[in-house]
């Protein structure tokens, strides 16, 4: 029966991939890898040895080398994700329009170029990371694709590419954009959000379910969650309440035993949002060499909770065929480790871990029962591996359709 | 698959690496917080000015305690060399609650340059002193330029996740040096204002100027002292200025003159027993993760 229902999902997968938007999507995608990769890569990077609190100068004891200062850093972090969402975008109208039957893009892809910087820009930085939301973006470049293309049909292709029409065109679509722009842009949306995460409701059964389902379908839209789910929430006030009674007498109750520490971080977002470590381990041992090099690339970055390279390889943002392991994985690794602690089988992780430590291992540090909260971090990666398969070799059928 | 094989091995060994250095780097960072989290005192941390010595607050411990015999109070003094070592002489007591330090620098020049290092080296001192004591909440007071030592250590080095500074008390400390008008300001105040956003704003700050002829101490403009307010102003918790005036409102006679004592008993002493570490850790995290934006 499940067999079934997958053929089902791998077919309208492959119809809904095949979709004009969604083809060209993918197509920018392809294009902006390199550009991730590179920018992936330095982030990694920046992360392990060159910032301020770098994980490997902290824990092997020696000086930060601070080769480049921290504001430095900031900037190069900065514009590689700056390249990477200009590179989309550009890539996206030019694919979009070329399947449309536009030849001369040019105009759409300044207009698009000038709003995506504008976007960023007006942006706030949230904890020191610029804030781009790629489903806003490439919403926007599709509108103005769009309306170019219907401004071209309307008139025949007879308006020339710099012509008065179009001019006007740039003039009113950028205005109505830049408008559109400013309601989004308000920090309310964009974070920080500790105070919101700290609320009780965060500390018990739904709420916690609550953001490991809507975390993985949020990131699947291509909409940003927020830096309090994708770290490892230090400053959220169960978590430091939990530190607070530990400090106090080894052998104290713990407050908020169940939180967004001790249970989505911890347990649920192994190698990512939605637990994609699995997802990049079964790529690398994939037929296809296409696949297998995208695992190869992404494993390292996954260890380090890093998925983005998946995100845009496999590619599993708007794909139908990995939106159910993605939710499913993340759900059913908190709810194990939700229902670990909940049973006291393990205790809570509570303690500061160095930061950027991968998440395999978080559990092994942070908690006071070390070796079981291991081992338990292996049975939910386990859990992930058998849940991620059967989609994997779905998606090689669907490889090997395309080849033939 | 051959690649793969080894991205993997690379993937495990790298896990195992970080386990076990992570496993002692934690070991060491718990105790350290716990003695922290658990720590009783509050010292309260002077600083002298340009030109003086750690003994340079011994009158003012001699007036507190004559105006609390029942608290004995030890001093512990803390000089910052030129190459960075530090030495102590004096005890700490640990049983009183505020017990008082001084740190003083072996070059005591002024100048700009020298309060840029002297903040470095009271960044050295502070790190030393809470590895050797376990406290966390402390207030401080600066005399003249240790005033401006404290005020750029605050802005540049100091991490509301390691401490909590409650007070901060700064007597004659000339945030424009010698300019006694507002419209000239030094490189130094304009340095100071732009890196204010990195002020605890939790912090409360008393700014005491002294006036002998209603334009200066003696040795600093009122003026100058008075562009503090362009440093702390809405970048704390609160900001108060307060003039004392007389014969002993000299600048070098401010940390004996009896107003200031009573300023410091008041402001300084009596509420530093206030509050919970807990609740400090708290709001520390807080800020800490807001001032890495």
């Amino acid at each position: 029966m499940f067999q079934s229902w997958l053929n089902k999902l791998t077919r309208w997968d492959e119809k809904f991939i095949n979709l004009l938007i969604i083809e060209a999507l993918y197509q920018a995608f392809r294009v902006t890898m390199p550009i991730l990769i590179l920018s992936v890569y330095w982030h990694l990077f920046v992360q392990l040895f060159l910032i301020p609190n770098s994980l490997f100068p902290t824990i092997l004891g020696y000086a930060n080398p601070r080769i480049l200062s921290p504001q430095i850093l900031q900037a190069t972090n900065s514009l590689a994700d700056f390249a990477v969402a200009l590179i989309l975008v550009i890539a996206f109208t030019r694919a979009y329009l070329s399947l449309r039957g536009v030849e001369d893009d040019l105009l759409p892809i300044l207009v698009n170029f000038s709003l995506t910087v504008l976007n960023i820009g007006a942006g706030n930085q949230v904890q020191n990371q610029l804030y781009i939301q790629y489903a806003v973006i490439l919403l926007i470049a599709l509108v103005v694709s769009e309306s170019y293309y219907w401004l071209d049909r309307i008139t025949s292709y007879r308006i020339p590419p710099f012509g008065l029409t179009h001019i006007i065109w740039a003039v009113l679509v950028g205005l109505a954009m830049v408008y559109i722009q400013n309601l989004y842009n308000s920090s309310w949306l964009q974070g920080p959000f500790a105070d919101f995460f700290s609320d009780s409701i965060f500390t018990h059964f739904w709420g916690l379910m609550g953001v490991a389902l809507l975390a993985p379908l949020s990131a699947w839209l291509g909409w940003k969650i927020p830096i309090e789910l994708t770290q490892i929430p230090m400053d959220l006030n169960p978590v430091t309440s939990n530190i607070d009674a530990v400090y106090q007498s080894v052998n104290a109750t713990i407050p908020y035993p169940e939180n967004l520490y001790s249970v989505f971080a911890t347990f649920g977002f192994l190698g990512g949002v939605g637990s994609t470590l699995a997802l990049s381990f079964w790529l690398l041992f994939t037929k296809h060499k296409t696949g297998r090099r995208l695992g190869q690339l992404a494993f390292i970055p996954s260890l380090f909770d890093n998925n983005q390279l998946l995100m845009f390889g496999v590619p599993v943002y708007l794909r139908p065929l990995m939106l159910v392991p993605l939710v499913l994985a993340s759900v059913s690794s908190s709810l194990v480790g939700f229902i670990a602690i909940k049973l006291k089988l393990v205790d809570p992780a509570i303690f500061t871990v160095p930061t950027g430590t991968p998440r395999l291992i978080t559990g092994l540090l942070a908690s006071q029962s070390h070796w079981t909260s291991l081992l338990l971090i292996l049975v939910i990666f386990a859990l992930t591996l058998a849940i991620y398969r059967p989609f994997v070799l779905a998606l090689g059928k669907e490889v090997t359709h395309e080849a033939q | 698959m051959k690649r793969s094989r080894l991205i993997l091995l690379i993937g495990v060994i790298l896990l195992i690496v970080i386990s076990s250095f992570s496993w002692t780097w934690m070991s060491r960072q718990h105790n350290n917080d716990r003695a922290i989290q658990n720590a009783r005192i509050q010292p309260v941390i002077f600083i002298p000015g340009s030109g003086a010595t750690v003994n340079r607050f011994d009158d003012l411990f001699t007036a507190l305690e004559k105006d609390n015999p029942r608290q004995k109070t030890s001093v512990l003094k803390v000089k910052v060399n030129k190459d960075n070592s530090i030495s102590y002489t004096g005890t700490l007591n640990k049983t009183a609650r505020n017990p008082y330090i001084v740190i003083g620098f072996q070059d005591n020049s002024d100048s700009y340059a020298n309060i840029k290092r002297q903040a470095k080296w009271l960044s050295l001192a502070m790190n030393d002193l809470q590895r050797k004591y376990h406290f966390r909440d402390f207030s401080a007071v600066g005399h003249s330029n240790g005033g401006l030592d404290w005020t750029d250590y605050l802005e540049n080095y100091y991490s509301s996740y390691h401490f909590h500074m409650r007070t901060l008390m700064t007597l004659g400390t000339p945030y424009n040096f010698s300019e006694s008008s507002v419209t000239r300001q030094t490189n130094m105040l304009t340095d100071l204002i732009d890196n204010a956003d990195n002020l605890p704003s939790d912090l409360t700050v008393y700014s005491v100027a002294g006036s002998e002829d209603y334009t200066d101490d003696g040795t600093v403009p009122v003026q100058s002292v008075l562009s503090g307010k362009y440093i702390f102003q809405k970048n704390v918790k609160s900001y108060t200025q307060i003039t004392v005036s007389g014969n002993n409102a000299a600048h070098s006679s401010l940390p004996e003159n009896p107003e200031v004592v009573q300023l410091i008993e008041e402001y300084v002493l009596k509420t530093g027993n206030n509050g919970t570490n807990g609740t400090n850790r708290r709001q520390g995290l807080r800020q800490a993760s807001r001032a890495d934006n």
